[in-house]
């Protein structure tokens, strides 16, 4: 999986590519926790090239939803391919995220 | 070639060189069709199954016989393709050859030469054919044990994967629900089972035909109570960072059912569901 980061003066946006499982979700949580341990807070993780993701995924995904809360700020999901919604879904996980269908729309609700 | 039936398809904007070509293989009771263009020529493909191989010319106008033969391996990857090149186009002959062409035949035409490639070539065809008139029957199984370290899991997803394509179990079904199932599985028995100790080994068996898969996973661990795993849709659990792969496997699959100890699963899936 490829993560790339741009950042702007209040809100974070990670594009993820590829596949969140066992190995990229590691990789995941340390691109996140150094914007969150730089005081980053509000983050927007775009998932239109993510294409997959198990458990391990979404494992991470909450801790990292929990540790952006607890230092005020957000961490909130947009561009969910159908795959990954219905994951959602299913777990009902989308009570707990927010979730919105493009990029912009994300950025507007901080 | 007297017993070789088929429907060879050739293709090439000189109508001399299709006649010809058609008068040599139907003198060899090889039944032939002409098309003077690649568009022609698709749409025969198209509407027609009955196309055993196809015979193109490589320099035509419009379409190349190279691009031809692109859109014929996209429609019908199994159809042999060959390529007619002139003199001094070697390098397109291998050009074709690399890129998925059966074979090759040099203009001006060797009778003797043509008529073998266009044997040899319908052989194979009537041989895959019948290969694949068996595998509606087949039951592949596969069986890995592997140490327990996750870093194996995506190659075992992926050995699976392919069996299941070669196969014909639907690709979408594998991609959208047995694959995270097998991952959730998989991960269960290497990091929650024998907790991450390599010494431990997680067995794996996948029996697949076109219509199921059968997929049982087997870790040396102690086990564990699978009614004492918290509910992960209870609201009290949202924020439960773990514990929804157990939700995932039985969702995504028709059947799981553990073994009395929790240190086997096995699961299926159908096809059509």
């Amino acid at each position: 999986m490829e993560i790339t980061t741009r950042e702007n003066v209040e809100i974070s946006i990670v594009a993820l590519n590829g596949e969140l499982d066992n190995e990229s979700a590691e990789l995941l949580r340390e691109n996140v926790e150094q914007l969150i341990n730089e005081g980053k807070v509000n983050i927007i993780l775009n998932f239109e090239n993510l294409s997959y993701s198990n458990s391990a995924g979404l494992r991470e995904l909450i801790a990292l939803y929990k540790l952006a809360n607890s230092k005020g700020g957000d961490l909130k999901l947009c561009c969910l391919q159908a795959q990954i919604e219905d994951l959602f879904s299913f777990t009902n996980l989308k009570k707990i995220f927010s979730i919105y269908q493009d990029e912009n729309e994300a950025i507007a609700s901080f | 070639m007297v017993n070789t039936s088929g429907n060879v398809l050739v293709v090439d904007d000189d109508k001399l060189i299709c006649n010809l070509l058609q008068d040599v293989l139907m003198r060899n009771n090889v039944s032939t069709m002409t098309a003077l263009n690649g568009e022609e020529a698709l749409s025969i493909i198209n509407s027609s199954h009955s196309i055993d191989m196809v015979l193109t010319d490589v320099n035509m106008p419009g379409m190349t016989g190279l691009t031809l033969m692109q859109r014929i391996k996209g429609i019908s990857p199994d159809l042999p393709v060959v390529v007619m090149t002139g003199f001094g186009t070697e390098q397109i002959a291998v050009k074709a050859l690399l890129a998925g062409a059966y074979n090759f035949c040099r203009k001006p035409f060797d009778i003797n030469e043509i008529t073998t490639i266009v044997k040899k070539g319908l052989d194979l065809r009537r041989n895959s054919m019948r290969e694949k008139e068996v595998i509606p029957f087949l039951k592949v199984q596969l069986h890995f044990e592997i140490p327990s370290d996750i870093g194996f899991v995506r190659s075992i997803v992926n050995h699976i994967q392919r069996e299941c394509g070669r196969l014909g179990f639907p690709e979408d079904v594998f991609l959208m629900r047995v694959k995270l199932a097998l991952d959730e599985a998989l991960a269960n028995a290497i990091k929650h089972g024998n907790k991450n100790d390599f010494s431990k080994a997680v067995g794996i068996k996948a029996e697949i035909s076109t219509k199921k898969i059968t997929i049982e996973i087997t870790d040396q661990g102690s086990g564990f109570d699978i009614s004492r795993v918290p509910d992960p849709l209870d609201p009290k659990n949202l924020l439960v960072e773990g514990g929804r792969g157990l939700l995932l496997m039985g969702l995504y699959m028709d059947s799981l059912e553990f073994n009395e100890n929790g240190t086997k699963v096995k699961m299926t899936k159908n096809a059509q569901s």
